[in-house]
């Protein structure tokens, strides 16, 4: 019993010490292959099938049709000029650039500046469609961890001479690992906040709030019904109708997601909190896509990629000679 | 020390960061689902209370009617100087209105003949659980008529979708889950 208490204790030990996540040279060539994927696929919606998907990627695709900002936000603020970008002429010019950027951002080549200029189309595109008056949420992680990378990058560039940043650099791993780690640290900022946001604006009763969460689940599949984007399953309808009579289901959900959202930084720890955590939260996607139509479907890709990275745990298992995955 | 800093330190600037920012894209607090007080949507209609989907209805890339308009509330409560507690019917109008026009500005109907709408209306509609369910109580923010459509607004106030509405049959909108 003392030793399985014992082994049992050195794993979970093991699960909170912080460990340098160093890749290998082909995890970022996944991690770059799926990044600039992504991209494309995010900011020029050039995704074949999408049925499922939500409007923007129609809008990326074709180009985005708007020619005023009813409500400016991020580089709308500053510059009313990317309403330009509803120009067909325009949009084609930077789409072929676009293009030209991600392939060197793949290679390797010029990195920096392909970076930059991804992150500012990136920007301009999300800024544009938030100036209309109705933000989303659901690619802004994407542009926050591609910021995270942008900023590595440069500061790769000027590492100066000794301490400061080339101490972060050489315990990171190196110049590309450090770009993934900030990167991640961006990405889960974004779950971090949203949670502190939470008690900031419920005064820290958010996950007592179960009459309101139903009432909000209730809301969210009506208001998905009616905008026809995404189906929300019978079940999930069902479900909701007896959570309404349960609202101590509500309490459980609501802590749930709280701390997985608030918790979302250990997945910096090391690999196997990551796995762990980006498991959890990967499963936190998918049920609010069930329920609520809110299936975030880029953060998800995101996790899979950039936390769960299911290629190096496979390389892990079958590494030869080693009996277990190594820590990292 | 170090290399805690190294691990965690942008999560640290940017979570503060982004708490104080708010919306400033790329920069945001995720404030979704952050306030379960009073739980509300906008329902955009025709005359005949069917409902009507920015996206479904009109040019696939229009978003969400509610986060469409209660930004342009937002504008008309700054430009009005006028609190959220002191929120004014005529002020609900003034935004439903700037909506619409941006919506039928910038978004055609995707077939008019489908729409069928003669006037555009915003309801606002407030969730409640009564014995077991889900109830909506609708307010009529605006009633918008389409242009070039020869429409008279009723005289009468019009009855909120899921009754049926005065000299009408009824209506397939069925409001309550």
């Amino acid at each position: 019993m003392s030793r399985l208490f014992t082994f049992m204790l050195s794993k979970l030990r093991s699960l909170f010490r912080l460990e340098p996540i160093s890749h290998a040279w082909w995890e970022h060539l996944i991690f770059r292959l799926a990044i600039a994927y992504l991209l494309i696929d995010n900011v020029l919606g050039m995704r074949l099938n999408y049925d499922w998907v939500y409007p923007f990627f129609q809008i990326a695709k074709d180009g985005p049709k708007y020619f005023s900002l009813p409500a400016p936000s991020g580089i709308g603020l500053i510059w009313p000029g990317i309403v330009n970008l509803s120009d067909p002429a325009v949009f084609g010019t930077v789409r072929i650039c676009f293009y030209a950027a991600a392939l060197l951002y793949i290679c390797g080549l010029f990195a920096p500046l392909a970076l930059v200029y991804m992150l500012l189309v990136e920007c301009c595109m999300g800024s544009l469609l938030a100036s209309q008056g109705a933000i989303g949420h659901s690619r802004q992680t994407m542009a926050l961890g591609l910021l995270g990378i942008t900023m590595a990058s440069y500061v790769c560039l000027f590492p100066g001479k000794r301490g400061g940043w080339r101490n972060l650099w050489r315990w990171s791993g190196g110049a590309q690992d450090l770009a993934m780690n900030w990167g991640r640290q961006m990405i889960v900022s974004a779950y971090a906040v949203s949670a502190v946001t939470k008690e900031i604006k419920s005064e820290g009763f958010w996950f007592t709030k179960s009459e309101g969460f139903t009432l909000a689940v209730a809301k969210a599949q009506e208001e998905a019904t009616i905008k026809g984007v995404v189906e929300i399953s019978r079940s999930a309808q069902e479900f909701l109708v007896w959570m309404a009579s349960h609202p101590g289901v509500s309490v459980l959900m609501l802590l749930g997601a709280w701390l997985l959202e608030f918790s979302a930084p250990l997945m910096l720890l090391n690999r196997r909190m990551a796995l762990f955590m980006g498991i959890l939260l990967w499963i936190f996607h998918g049920i609010n896509g069930w329920f609520m139509g809110l299936g975030f479907p880029l953060n998800r890709a995101l996790l899979l990629v950039l936390f769960i990275n299911i290629p190096w745990w496979i390389y892990a298992a079958f590494k030869p000679g080693s009996a277990s995955p190594a820590p990292s | 020390m170090l290399r805690w800093i190294a691990a965690f330190g942008l999560v640290a600037l940017a979570v503060p960061l982004m708490t104080k920012i708010k919306e400033c894209y790329p920069f945001s607090n995720f404030p979704m689902y952050s306030s379960l007080e009073d739980v509300w949507t906008l329902q955009l209609t025709n005359e005949k209370n069917q409902p009507l989907s920015t996206q479904r209805d009109f040019s696939g890339d229009a978003n969400s009617i509610r986060k469409l308009t209660t930004s342009r509330l937002r504008q008309v409560q700054r430009e009005r100087n006028i609190t959220t507690i002191n929120l004014r019917p005529e002020d609900w109008h003034e935004a439903g209105r700037r909506t619409f026009q941006w919506l039928l500005e910038n978004h055609e109907p995707k077939a008019p003949e489908a729409v069928e709408a003669n006037a555009l209306r915003l309801w606002r509609k407030e969730y409640t659980i009564q014995n077991g369910g889900f109830k909506g109580q609708y307010t009529l923010l605006i009633e918008y008529p389409m242009p070039g459509k020869n429409y008279t607004p009723s005289a009468t106030a019009p009855s909120p979708p899921g009754e049926a509405p005065a000299g009408d049959t009824g209506t397939d909108f069925e409001p309550e889950k």
